[in-house]
């Protein structure tokens, strides 16, 4: 792996993650599951008004959303909302510890050692419950954080100005949620980004991992910022490709585009947490040796 | 590793072929032919003068192709009134017509589905401009399926067709006759569905002559036996309305309301009523007045 000497230099720390992500394409894999679980999880949903799948799914769909959901195009409206819901168990219980193998792949890769997935996923299980807090410590975070935004959004809704300082902070607020969202997203990955990483590599427990992890931000925030905020700024067409459909007739129009979104944005995610993972991994071994 | 995800990559795609065979036939499918099919119905329909005959044949084609490949599907019948609308649509009356009367004929216990049937062929014979055989359908209507949703309408929809067509004297005369005959639907069918539409419907004549003390009446009558809150708030809106605009009188609302909460103190919408009935004090005391917005 390519061992840099820019330190703080974030984008020469990206550019060097990409370049060990194209050399050691292993580091993808524990992700590609994480894809495959999203991906299944999805190919359910979509087919859930239809039989087979309809003799459990219909009823439950019918009773919590109404019978509409259960009908072609506007089972796609519901796939959206329910595929949100499935990710946050998939987040909790799988995608963290998946990303942990792959921090642990990267661990492998930095120490010239065989970066097998099977053996590291088996030597990261028993750190699983301390994983699975950090998780939950982000996503738990994240949530009180966006139901403050949500609180702030209610308000914006009741201003009825038309024009002037109050219509523009209303429309700031309204129409830029789906940036809030990502704006709030990498602050709090940045927040807690070298919690995994240092139960992973110093098999430390939730506590200390978690105390460690603001002492290494302390020293450097804005560069910690730096290696999320970039990469997930690939996101953003993403996030105006959704809202082009959402809101235009695209929706009613080619009703397949709203799962096309979701796939779509599936991927990119793939890709920005491989390089932000890798880059917070080797940032973390740099430091590491400098000290 | 490349073994694994190309299984991963086989499970997904094995998973996806198989469930869409095994509903091939279902009605998942025709929905998605019919939803394609009804796009393109739509776009003629709304170019209707440019789209060509042949166009609204081939759309009429499809839905024949979907009746035929889905004999089975509960969504047939509609479909036939799909196929009807496209040759409404293409100004092909006859064979609209032809269309109409057929479904009926395949569905005659679907009473909801005849009497859609022949509320569309009333109106192929309005856009042809035949009063008396669309007012003569849509009389049809009333006596062979009075309680079905186009039974319900139609007496309003006649005084309303007459009043458009500024035929006065027999739009005084349907008018009389709809809210004569809402009071009949309303007496025989008390707590149910039915009064509730038929309560609406009488409304609503009140209101097209501009008799707003008994609609307002009707609302009320309404809002007190059917506390739904999804259809509340236009049913507060219209009382209001008439109460503030029409009769410049908040005392006829507040009183409405007021009556309302006597005779059903435990009123799912009180708290709404009581605040309703508080706003409309504080404009009285203020003595706001309400203008219709132009």
């Amino acid at each position: 792996m390519a061992k840099t000497s820019a330190g703080k230099n974030v984008l020469i720390l990206l550019r060097n993650s990409l370049n060990t992500l194209v050399a050691h394409p292993v580091i993808f894999f524990p992700l590609c599951i994480t894809v495959f679980l999203q991906l299944l999880v999805l190919e359910i949903l979509y087919f859930a008004p239809r039989w087979p799948l309809s003799v459990f799914f219909g009823p439950v769909i019918r009773k919590l959303f109404g019978e509409g959901f259960l009908h072609f195009p506007y089972n796609f409206q519901l796939i959206q909302h329910l595929f949100f819901y499935c990710q946050i168990p998939l987040y909790l219980f799988v995608d963290v510890f998946l990303v942990a193998v792959a921090i642990g792949i990267v661990v492998a890769i930095n120490n010239d050692k065989p970066a097998n997935p099977k053996i590291i996923f088996k030597k990261i299980l028993p750190q699983y419950i301390h994983i699975f807090a950090a998780a939950l410590l982000t996503f738990l975070t994240t949530l009180i954080i966006i139901q403050g935004y949500d609180l702030l959004f209610a308000r914006a809704l009741r201003i009825r100005s038309e024009t002037g300082i109050f219509f523009m902070i209303k429309s700031v607020i309204v129409y830029g949620r789906p940036y809030f969202g990502l704006l709030i997203d990498i602050f709090i990955s940045a927040i807690f980004l070298y919690i995994v990483p240092l139960i992973v590599i110093e098999k430390l427990k939730i506590q200390k991992a978690f105390l460690q992890n603001f002492s290494y931000l302390k020293r450097a925030f804005l560069f910690t910022l730096g290696i999320v905020f970039i990469p997930t700024l690939v996101y953003i067409p993403v996030i105006m490709l959704r809202s082009i459909v959402s809101a235009g007739d695209l929706a009613l129009k080619v009703p397949i585009m709203q799962a096309a979104v979701i796939i779509l944005s599936i991927l990119v995610k793939l890709f920005v947490e491989a390089v932000i993972l890798t880059s917070v991994t080797t940032y973390y071994f740099l430091t590491k040796e400098n000290k | 590793m490349k073994k694994i995800l190309t299984i991963l990559v086989a499970v997904l795609a094995g998973l996806f072929v198989i469930l869409s065979l095994l509903d091939l036939k279902g009605d998942y499918r025709v929905e998605q032919l019919v939803w394609s099919n009804n796009q393109k119905l739509a776009v003629a329909a709304k170019n209707q003068e440019t789209t060509s005959e042949k166009t609204f044949e081939s759309i009429a084609a499809n839905y024949r192709k979907i009746i035929k490949s889905f004999p089975n599907s509960r969504l047939v019948p509609g479909i036939n009134l799909l196929l009807g609308q496209t040759y409404v649509a293409g100004k092909s009356f006859d064979k609209a017509r032809q269309v109409f009367a057929e479904t009926c004929k395949k569905y005659p216990d679907n009473k909801a589905l005849c009497s859609e049937a022949l509320v569309l062929t009333g109106k192929t014979y309005q856009e042809e401009k035949n009063v008396s055989m669309a007012v003569k359908t849509f009389e049809q209507i009333m006596r062979q399926y009075p309680l079905t949703d186009g039974g319900l309408m139609m007496p309003l929809y006649i005084a309303k067709y007459h009043q458009f067509n500024n035929h006065g004297q027999a739009a005084a005369l349907a008018y009389t006759q709809a809210i004569a005959h809402y009071k009949k639907i309303i007496s025989e069918n008390q707590n149910s569905v039915i009064e509730f539409k038929a309560l609406g419907l009488l409304a609503g004549a009140y209101s097209d002559i501009e008799q707003w003390q008994p609609a307002m009446e009707t609302f009320g009558e309404s809002l007190l036996k059917y506390p739904d809150p999804r259809t509340a708030g236009v049913i507060f809106k219209s009382i209001n309305f008439i109460s503030l605009v029409k009769l410049q009188n908040k005392d006829a609302a507040i009183k409405l309301y007021q009556n309302i909460l006597k005779e059903k103190p435990s009123h799912p919408l009180a708290k709404v009523i009581e605040k309703m009935i508080k706003s409309l004090e504080t404009l009285k005391d203020a003595d706001a007045k309400v203008f219709l917005k132009n």
